[in-house]
């Protein structure tokens, strides 16, 4: 009984494997790696990759810059009116459709959208430029990052804000020495995250900012447009693309040894096991 | 001391700012850090109150010199010196002992130079081997500061061994205050004479006869113990195993301490008698049997392996 059972789970897990990495290692099998390099020089893959890193790189600052006092906020205190609301409210973009999120921030932003008026009174128009690029992102993938953060300041103990108030810090010096270090793992976690789903960034950029090359056209656009064209081109984005989310996986599996906690409890201790091995 | 939920904690918080009572004043000194007529509420980083957490809540992610040196950097090396933990420096909290990480938290509490030292429970987060070794630590320590001490606990041994002044809390309300003895001895409530438990009586152990620990008691006579032990040491007896007798019997036990009735407090169908040092506990019903009156002479007797040895400070 307990072997056949066993049997089953393995096959399960062996068609889950190669059902998920079949098309990954397709991508690398259509296009040789010289090839690849050749196609990323060209000039569309090259302005896309200066476009989703540079609005990648903006967006990520404010999510980070806006989003680490929020979650702070939002994890220190447990309680008050209207928390459980702010989170979900923070969280619903996690669960919309990018194309919806794309519509929203039109009618949000647009010329004839709820803020037009004001926005045009101030001579900004905000969709088809790099600045609707970088607020689809910022819509997208910035949730990502305000769960983990707060997740990571809800896992640091009050206790050790509470000492540290009592050793006479203030509220800047605590979360400087003593909970931003803590969570920092957590938080670059969170960032990784923001940051793998800001690259794949396509409905919502595609409806707010368009595909214009050079300005709002990014890497996943870049693959849509090329794929007619030239599905070698598209492919190296697409290898490209699978690099760089490898790499953001791998970070994240590591993050734990950033995280110095005290080999005390089983799961710390699990963490140091894991970390030294990836480490070697 | 007191029960748990009588409030003790929500007190330490309280005077160190981490909790804001609907009442009341909160002064150190000179110094007023709470008053809730007058809308006084200095924050917790601006109280002089240096404070040892029951887990201690040390920073897992700096140094032992580190978490020290958060407290006050011009103090850190004196109080590393002063708690014995100076050769612990480079170490992390996690790699140093429940003792160890006791004294860094002592040290970095001290370090901040507090005009008040507030401990909760400090001894409650140590295993049962370790603890008394670091409440003789802790008690000398204490010895050597010039500051107000308070600690909360909820281990009579604590109260003793740290020879201070008990005031015990229940329901949120102080019940009665005194020395360990005298609260033993006259329980104002029930609470009181349940918290307070056992004799402790200080002395210094040797060997004794028959593979036994004689105590030579400061209080004047001896003790044979089943425990063994050297030096100073507390003999710890429950007032329940101490047995009241006129005159001195020929019985089994190993122990008769010979006095006067100094005081007898009833709680419920008990009776608390004070004979000498002890406090003997016994029910109504018997004390009226033997008719038992303050200054009457009478003999406590109780077994050697009815006792506890404790080692004590100094």
């Amino acid at each position: 009984m307990r072997h056949g059972f066993t049997a089953i789970q393995a096959l399960a897990l062996s068609l889950a494997l190669a059902f998920l990495v079949l098309p990954v290692v397709a991508v690398f099998l259509q296009v040789s790696p010289a090839a690849m390099l050749t196609q990323l020089g060209s000039e569309t893959a090259t302005q896309a990759i200066v476009v989703s890193l540079r609005t990648n790189l903006v967006a990520d600052l404010i999510i980070i810059a806006v989003g680490t006092p929020a979650a702070w906020l939002l994890a220190r205190h447990r309680v008050f009116p209207g928390r459980r609301l702010a989170v979900t409210l923070l969280e619903l973009p996690l669960v919309l459709p990018p194309a919806v999120a794309g519509i929203a921030l039109l009618v949000a932003f647009g010329r004839n959208g709820l803020l037009g008026h004001q926005l045009n009174a101030l001579g900004l128009s905000i969709p088809f430029t790099e600045v609707a690029v970088v607020l689809a992102i910022t819509f997208v993938a910035g949730p990502f990052y305000l769960r983990q953060a707060i997740t990571a300041f809800e896992a640091v103990d009050p206790r050790l804000v509470q000492a540290a108030a009592t050793l006479g810090a203030g509220p800047w010096r605590t979360f400087r020495s003593v909970v931003l270090p803590l969570a920092l793992g957590g938080l670059a976690g969170g960032w990784a995250l923001a940051f793998a789903r800001g690259m794949g960034e396509f409905g919502a950029t595609l409806i707010f900012a368009g595909s214009l090359p050079g300005v709002t056209q990014t890497l996943p656009l870049a693959i849509y447009s090329e794929m007619n064209r030239d599905l070698d081109a598209a492919l190296a984005i697409g290898g490209l693309l699978i690099i760089i989310a490898t790499a953001v996986l791998l970070a994240v599996k590591m993050i734990p040894s950033w995280n110095p906690t005290p080999a005390s409890s089983p799961t710390s201790a699990r963490r140091f096991a894991t970390s030294s091995s990836t480490s070697r | 001391m007191g029960p748990s939920g009588a409030g003790k904690s929500s007190l330490l918080e309280a005077i160190a700012g981490l909790r804001s009572p609907r009442a009341g004043r909160i002064t150190v000194g000179d110094a007023c850090w709470f008053d809730a007529d007058a809308g006084v509420a200095l924050p917790p980083e601006r109280r002089a109150a240096g404070v040892v957490f029951q887990d201690y809540a040390l920073f897992p992610h700096m140094t032992v010199a580190r978490n020290v040196a958060f407290g006050g950097r011009d103090r850190a090396l004196e109080m590393m010196e002063l708690t014995g933990i100076a050769h612990l420096a480079g170490a992390r909290p996690g790699e140093i002992s429940g003792g160890e990480r006791q004294r860094t938290a002592l040290a970095r509490a001290l370090a901040s130079d507090p005009a008040v030292l507030l401990l909760d429970e400090p001894l409650a987060a140590l295993d049962p081997g370790t603890r008394s070794e670091v409440r003789v630590g802790l008690a000398r320590l204490i010895g050597r500061l010039a500051i107000p001490v308070l600690i909360v606990t909820h281990d009579m041994a604590d109260a003793a061994a740290l020879d201070c002044e008990v005031a015990v809390m229940d329901h949120g309300t102080i019940v009665q205050r005194g020395g360990h003895a005298e609260l033993l001895a006259r329980p104002a409530t029930a609470t009181v004479a349940r918290l307070m438990g056992a004799n402790l009586l200080p002395g210094t152990a040797r060997p004794g006869p028959a593979g036994l620990t004689e105590v030579v008691l400061d209080a004047g006579g001896t003790v044979l113990s089943g425990e063994a032990g050297t030096g100073r040491v507390g003999v710890v007896v429950d007032p329940w195993d101490l047995t009241l007798a006129h005159g001195r019997p020929g019985d089994s036990q190993l122990n008769h301490i010979t006095g006067t009735v100094a005081s007898l407090t009833p709680t419920g169908n008990r009776m608390r008698v004070q004979v000498g040092p002890v406090v003997a506990e016994v029910t109504a019903l018997s004390a009226e049997r033997m008719g038992l009156a303050t200054g009457a002479p009478v003999t406590v007797v109780f077994k050697a392996l009815a006792t506890r040895l404790v080692p004590l400070a100094g």
